[in-house]
């Protein structure tokens, strides 16, 4: 399918949200006078259709649909009692601050200070380490936009060249530019994210300093396989991997992303129906 | 109560089975992970919502007292994917649930399996650990 009708099909799927629409908006606009570009294709030796160069466009799902969640911390750095991040001194008395739900240092839902719990913004890059699920990517010359099925977050990935902003006023999402690194990888460099934000469902902790490093790679036409790195000399001694070549699978343009949202009024009814109860101290009989 | 619900207790073997990584926004500290019930319940409540669903439903005990039980699945959007939905329970359904309960012995857990009008559904999400082992949903009885 040629580049500009995906736009096409997203911009009219997403029209119900003005904010959205102005990005597909502007991306139909840089997708309808961009030159199209010389399609050459790497050949998979496996039969598989070979992927398009520089392009990472499209509705991916991970490919085992539970893949992505990272219930009890980032994919490949579970807090499982097996694996541990690089703290640093300052990095094991913060993550101690923390009183996640999850993982080797869960706590009852009445203990727990997990900000998203009050469904404040996960942030990043914990959007791509907690319920990572159905994910579409759109791509136009000057910006390629991820929109993710939790929460219905959007991150625009600048590719028109500029560099990453020198002391940032902090975001939840950061700031995040891109370069293809060769045909088939796309390399995401991401700073100034808020550090009231957790890394992980484990309560993993970062500081104003932290760099995140996404490389999405191209397998053939149907995979794509995620990497995010976690480099933050304050808290960790040395960079580390949350999430090594997480394989997604292409979804059919016409799929219709779920939703997915931290609804304030719901989740305090879940609490007082359930878990408040569920964590209370048993009844002296 | 205990007494009259039929209890079954799973061991899930340590040399089997990886502690099991539960798909929640709370984990599985509150519940007893190796303990199943299986109790025939009368629905009262279907909430529909994130962060998890839950079912509110009655349950007869030893003594013949309602006791009010609630208890969880996933979100919506899991629980569609096998085939649940905001409209397949209302008040006065008759259930048949297999739970697992909380810790604490308040009557609150987690729906593993419901059989409605017949037809069997898989409840509370449950993944395979990082070792590739599978978890207790897989070895109840």
């Amino acid at each position: 399918m040629p580049l500009y009708s995906q736009w096409m099909n997203v911009s009219m799927s997403r029209l119900t949200n003005p904010v959205l629409s102005a990005i597909t908006g502007c991306t139909l606009f840089f997708a309808l006078n961009a030159q199209t570009p010389v399609q050459k294709t790497a050949a998979p030796a496996d039969g598989r259709a070979p992927a398009p160069v520089r392009d990472i466009s499209g509705t991916w799902q991970p490919e085992s649909a539970l893949a992505g969640i990272g219930p009890n911390g980032a994919r490949d750095m579970p807090a499982d009692g097996k694996h541990e991040p690089p703290y640093t001194a300052y990095g094991l008395e913060l993550f101690k601050r923390n009183r996640p739900s999850n993982g080797t240092t869960e706590v009852a839902p009445a203990e727990e200070n997990d900000p998203s719990h009050q469904c404040d913004p996960q942030g990043f890059p914990r959007e791509n380490l907690f319920e990572l699920r159905t994910t579409q990517i759109v791509q136009n010359p000057l910006e390629t936009i991820i929109l993710y099925t939790y929460g219905r977050i959007f991150r625009v990935v600048w590719t028109d060249g500029r560099d990453l902003p020198k002391d940032p006023d902090p975001r939840w999402f950061g700031y995040s530019v891109g370069k293809w690194k060769d045909d088939y990888t796309f390399v995401v460099e991401t700073n100034g994210t808020d550090d009231r934000t957790w890394l992980d469902n484990a309560g993993r902790p970062h500081s104003d300093e932290l760099r995140v490093e996404e490389i999405f790679h191209r397998v053939d036409r149907d995979r794509l396989a995620i990497s995010v790195t976690i480099d933050d000399p304050k808290v960790y001694s040395k960079p580390w991997a949350a999430m090594n070549q997480l394989p997604m699978k292409r979804m059919p343009p016409t799929f219709d992303i779920p939703e997915m949202m931290c609804s304030p009024s719901e989740l305090a009814e879940y609490n007082r129906r359930h878990a408040v109860k569920a964590g209370q101290a048993p009844a002296k009989k | 109560m205990e007494s009259k619900l039929r209890t079954t207790y799973v061991l899930a073997l340590s040399l089997c089975f990886a502690p099991a990584m539960l798909l929640a926004h709370h984990g599985s500290a509150l519940y007893d992970t190796h303990k199943r019930i299986t109790v025939q319940a009368v629905v009262t409540d279907w909430l529909w919502a994130n962060p998890h669903c839950l079912l509110e439903f009655d349950v007869k005990d030893d003594k013949g007292n309602m006791v009010h039980w609630n208890a969880e699945v996933s979100n919506p959007q899991d629980m569609v994917a096998k085939g649940w939905s905001k409209r397949m329970f209302k008040a006065g359904d008759q259930v048949t649930l297999t739970i697992m309960p909380a810790k604490n012995g308040e009557p609150i857990g987690r729906i593993l399996e419901v059989v409605l009008n017949g037809k069997k559904y898989s409840g509370f999400v449950v993944e395979p650990t990082a070792t590739g082992s599978t978890t207790p949903e897989s070895s109840k009885q």
